[in-house]
């Protein structure tokens, strides 16, 4: 066992850093809203510009060739220095490897490379206002007519929608079968779907809800057997989940920087509550960041993604959570009536991190995975 | 980056996991005032103590391989005395001492700072205090009350000193990482007893772990007990490879360890409901392993408190 970089890893780390840090001169770590998103887009250009789009992608389809554990020392740095997202985030660690998984060659050839430019942007169409937690109680219509898919239904919780030009789409294709084998998975276009923004607590709209209505996708463009789409659905969920370890760490990371500086500003340092509690946290983000190492490290060692990434999600969303309470409830944010600039990165960090225990499989549902695969319990649905 | 075990260290969790079957029978027989089976001891001493020890005092140099045997024995509450020997060793080859005083055979055992350590016959004491270990020959010894009736203490009294070494830190690593692996292995036991009673004892016509109420608490406690293994397996990687951050590492693990072990044994009996809460059942002998490990060598407030001014002093610049 092993964390420490290899000297080629070390390599790559610092050829990373060193392009990461000539790339960002330019950026704005301030933009807001739509100025943030025309940023992801510039930044998506940028990656694939100078080669770093697609790290752990096949060089036939227009990636570099290196293994996860590349792309996760790549996504560290970035983040790190609070890089944009790339805009084509969904395209790139969800619906592209899960084409190379279940997409013909075809497929392959005509999506791929547009996913690492960015001249396709995508977004995820699964959940929906009826299934959420219980995603394979989806309801959104297809029926086959000819060559085509006639599909009717609305989604919602879909990140970039109104940036996006296709949908990896979840419809139901036999409303008879049992619900896990009544889907169809379709690669469908957007620019027939009504997109409407959702406003957040926090005030950001990065979700959207989407109705479609009477919109025409060629059976060409299905991923997967008809009927099979739930074994897809399956690949872009353990992509979701074990994809994002090594990122989700260095967004707490970030946030207990935060969280050291302000009792530091407040001049809090010697207070022993707030030690134990800072101690605590910070052991909670270490722990995220070795955990997302022992994972990256088990895929690059060939191993299934397992329920492992369960847990950090569980342990990441709780931590996030608890910091930005913390500096909230213990004033290091200022008053919450009179917000300064501070106070109010700080609102709307907490606000936002109220969804980190819902998005991406609720707290409940993370639970319901360990219980059942880890401790071999009895199903509870 | 390749954290995933080497063969030889699956291989080591296997074969202690097998050697430590029938700990908690053992501890139970210690707990009726039985003499126990004779358990693993004979053969931990002999063919095991030198594991993960550095090489330059003869050992094996893996500290995730120790942790790994800490783990196994923890997971059985195994209640003889080979881990209080172990660490023993490991404190005293941290500080850079030679352990070539302790004969094959003899048994040390790791003291506090107030002289409180495993009782039983014993050759040696390692006495940690003030940031130094010292060897010396026991003296005598009392009995005193522990937390966990399987793991008997004693106050000792110190003989004749026969080394002393100031401790720079890697000795305490050593303990901590030893005693947080062992603290994980007790959740884990915890956890399966737990769970294996979930799956069997049914109410209102079902398993009670078929309720949401019962699985997700065991959930919890089992993926802060994976967060706090992480930081075991880092904090024992560091002892060996990365001496400067072993000190914080091994601190924060046995700090989260601590609190994991302690949440997953009350679990288990909240899981157990009525049967639980008596000495009947074995999940007390679980809570108070895990409460008298958190005890030892920094308690997890306390290290919690450290780690938090150590952050803290860290970004003061």
């Amino acid at each position: 066992m092993n964390f420490r970089d290899s000297p080629e890893q070390a390599r790559f780390r610092a050829e990373a850093a060193a392009w990461l840090d000539a790339a960002l001169a330019g950026f704005s770590h301030a933009a807001t809203g739509a100025s943030r998103e025309e940023q992801s887009i510039a930044w998506q250009a940028r990656l694939h510009r100078d080669g770093w789009a697609g790290i752990a992608w096949p060089e036939e389809y227009g990636g570099r060739g290196l293994g996860h554990v590349h792309d996760a020392i790549f996504n560290e740095e970035a983040v790190r220095r609070n890089a944009p997202m790339p805009i084509n985030v969904i395209g790139m660690n969800l619906v592209g490897p899960t084409i190379m998984v279940h997409g013909s060659e075809a497929q392959k050839r005509r999506y791929l490379p547009r996913i690492l430019s960015g001249e396709e942007i995508w977004c995820q169409g699964f959940s929906e206002p009826g299934a959420g937690s219980d995603l394979a109680g989806l309801q959104t219509r297809a029926v086959r007519e000819g060559d085509d898919w006639r599909v009717n239904g609305r989604k919602i919780w879909t990140s970039w929608a109104h940036r996006a030009h296709k949908c990896i789409l979840l419809t139901r294709t036999d409303p008879a079968a049992p619900k896990h084998r009544g889907i169809t998975c379709l690669l469908a276009d957007t620019a027939d779907f009504e997109i409407r923004p959702i406003v957040m607590i926090n005030g950001d709209s990065e979700f959207n809800e989407m109705r479609i209505e009477d919109v025409k996708v060629p059976d060409a463009e299905r991923l997967g057997p008809v009927d099979g789409g739930w074994t897809v659905a399956t690949t872009v969920l353990a992509f979701e989940r074990s994809g994002a370890a090594l990122m989700l760490q260095v967004m707490a990371q970030q946030v207990l920087d935060r969280l050291l500086e302000a009792v530091r500003d407040a001049g809090r340092q010697g207070d022993p509550a707030l030690r134990r509690l800072v101690g605590k946290l910070a052991g909670d983000v270490e722990s995220l960041r070795v955990s997302g190492i022992r994972i990256m490290s088990a895929l690059a060692a060939g191993r299934e993604p397992g329920p492992e990434s369960s847990t950090v999600k569980l342990i990441w969303a709780r931590a996030i959570q608890d910091i930005t309470r913390l500096a909230l409830r213990e004033g290091l944010a200022g008053s919450l009536d009179a917000l300064s600039p501070d106070g109010a990165w700080w609102a709307d960090r907490y606000l936002r991190a109220r969804a980190h225990s819902i998005e991406g499989g609720t707290d409940e549902v993370q639970k319901s995975i360990i219980a059942e695969r880890v401790l071999a319990l009895p199903k509870s649905r | 980056m390749q954290a995933v075990l080497t063969p030889e260290q699956d291989m080591i969790a296997d074969t202690l996991q097998r050697l430590a079957a029938g700990g908690p029978q053992r501890a139970r027989a210690v707990l009726n005032g039985q003499l126990p089976s004779a358990g693993p001891t004979d053969e931990l001493m002999a063919g095991w103590r030198l594991l993960g020890l550095p090489e330059s005092v003869g050992g094996t140099g893996d500290m995730i391989g120790a942790a790994l045997l800490a783990e196994a024995l923890g997971q059985a509450i195994e209640p003889g005395p080979f881990l209080a020997h172990f660490q023993a060793l490991h404190a005293l080859a941290g500080a850079g001492a030679a352990l070539d005083a302790i004969g094959e055979g003899e048994v040390a055992t790791l003291v506090d700072g107030d002289g409180i350590g495993r009782g039983g016959a014993v050759d040696w004491l390692v006495i940690g205090a003030e940031d130094r270990w010292r060897l010396a020959r026991p003296a005598g010894a009392v009995a005193v009350q522990s937390i966990d009736p399987c793991c008997p203490l004693a106050r000792h009294t110190a003989g004749e000193t026969v080394s002393e070494a100031a401790d720079g830190g890697q000795g305490r690593a050593r303990v901590q990482v030893l005693l947080a692996a062992e603290a994980c292995g007790v959740g884990r036991g915890a956890l399966a007893i737990a769970a294996d009673h979930a799956r069997t004892r049914e109410q209102f016509g079902r398993p009670i772990g078929a309720y949401q109420a019962i699985a997700h608490r065991l959930a919890q406690a089992m993926a802060d007990l994976e967060a706090a293994w992480s930081l075991v397996l880092h904090a024992a990687w560091a002892v060996d490879d990365e001496p400067a951050a072993a000190g914080l590492a091994a601190a924060m693990a046995k700090a989260a360890a601590g609190d994991a072990a302690i949440q997953a044994a009350e679990a288990c009996i909240q899981t157990h409901g009525g049967m639980g809460i008596t000495r009947e059942a074995d999940p007390h002998l679980y809570l108070k392993r895990a409460l008298a490990i958190d005890a030892r060598f920094g308690r997890s407030a306390a290290l919690h408190a450290e780690v938090g001014a150590a952050r803290l002093a860290a970004i003061a610049a």
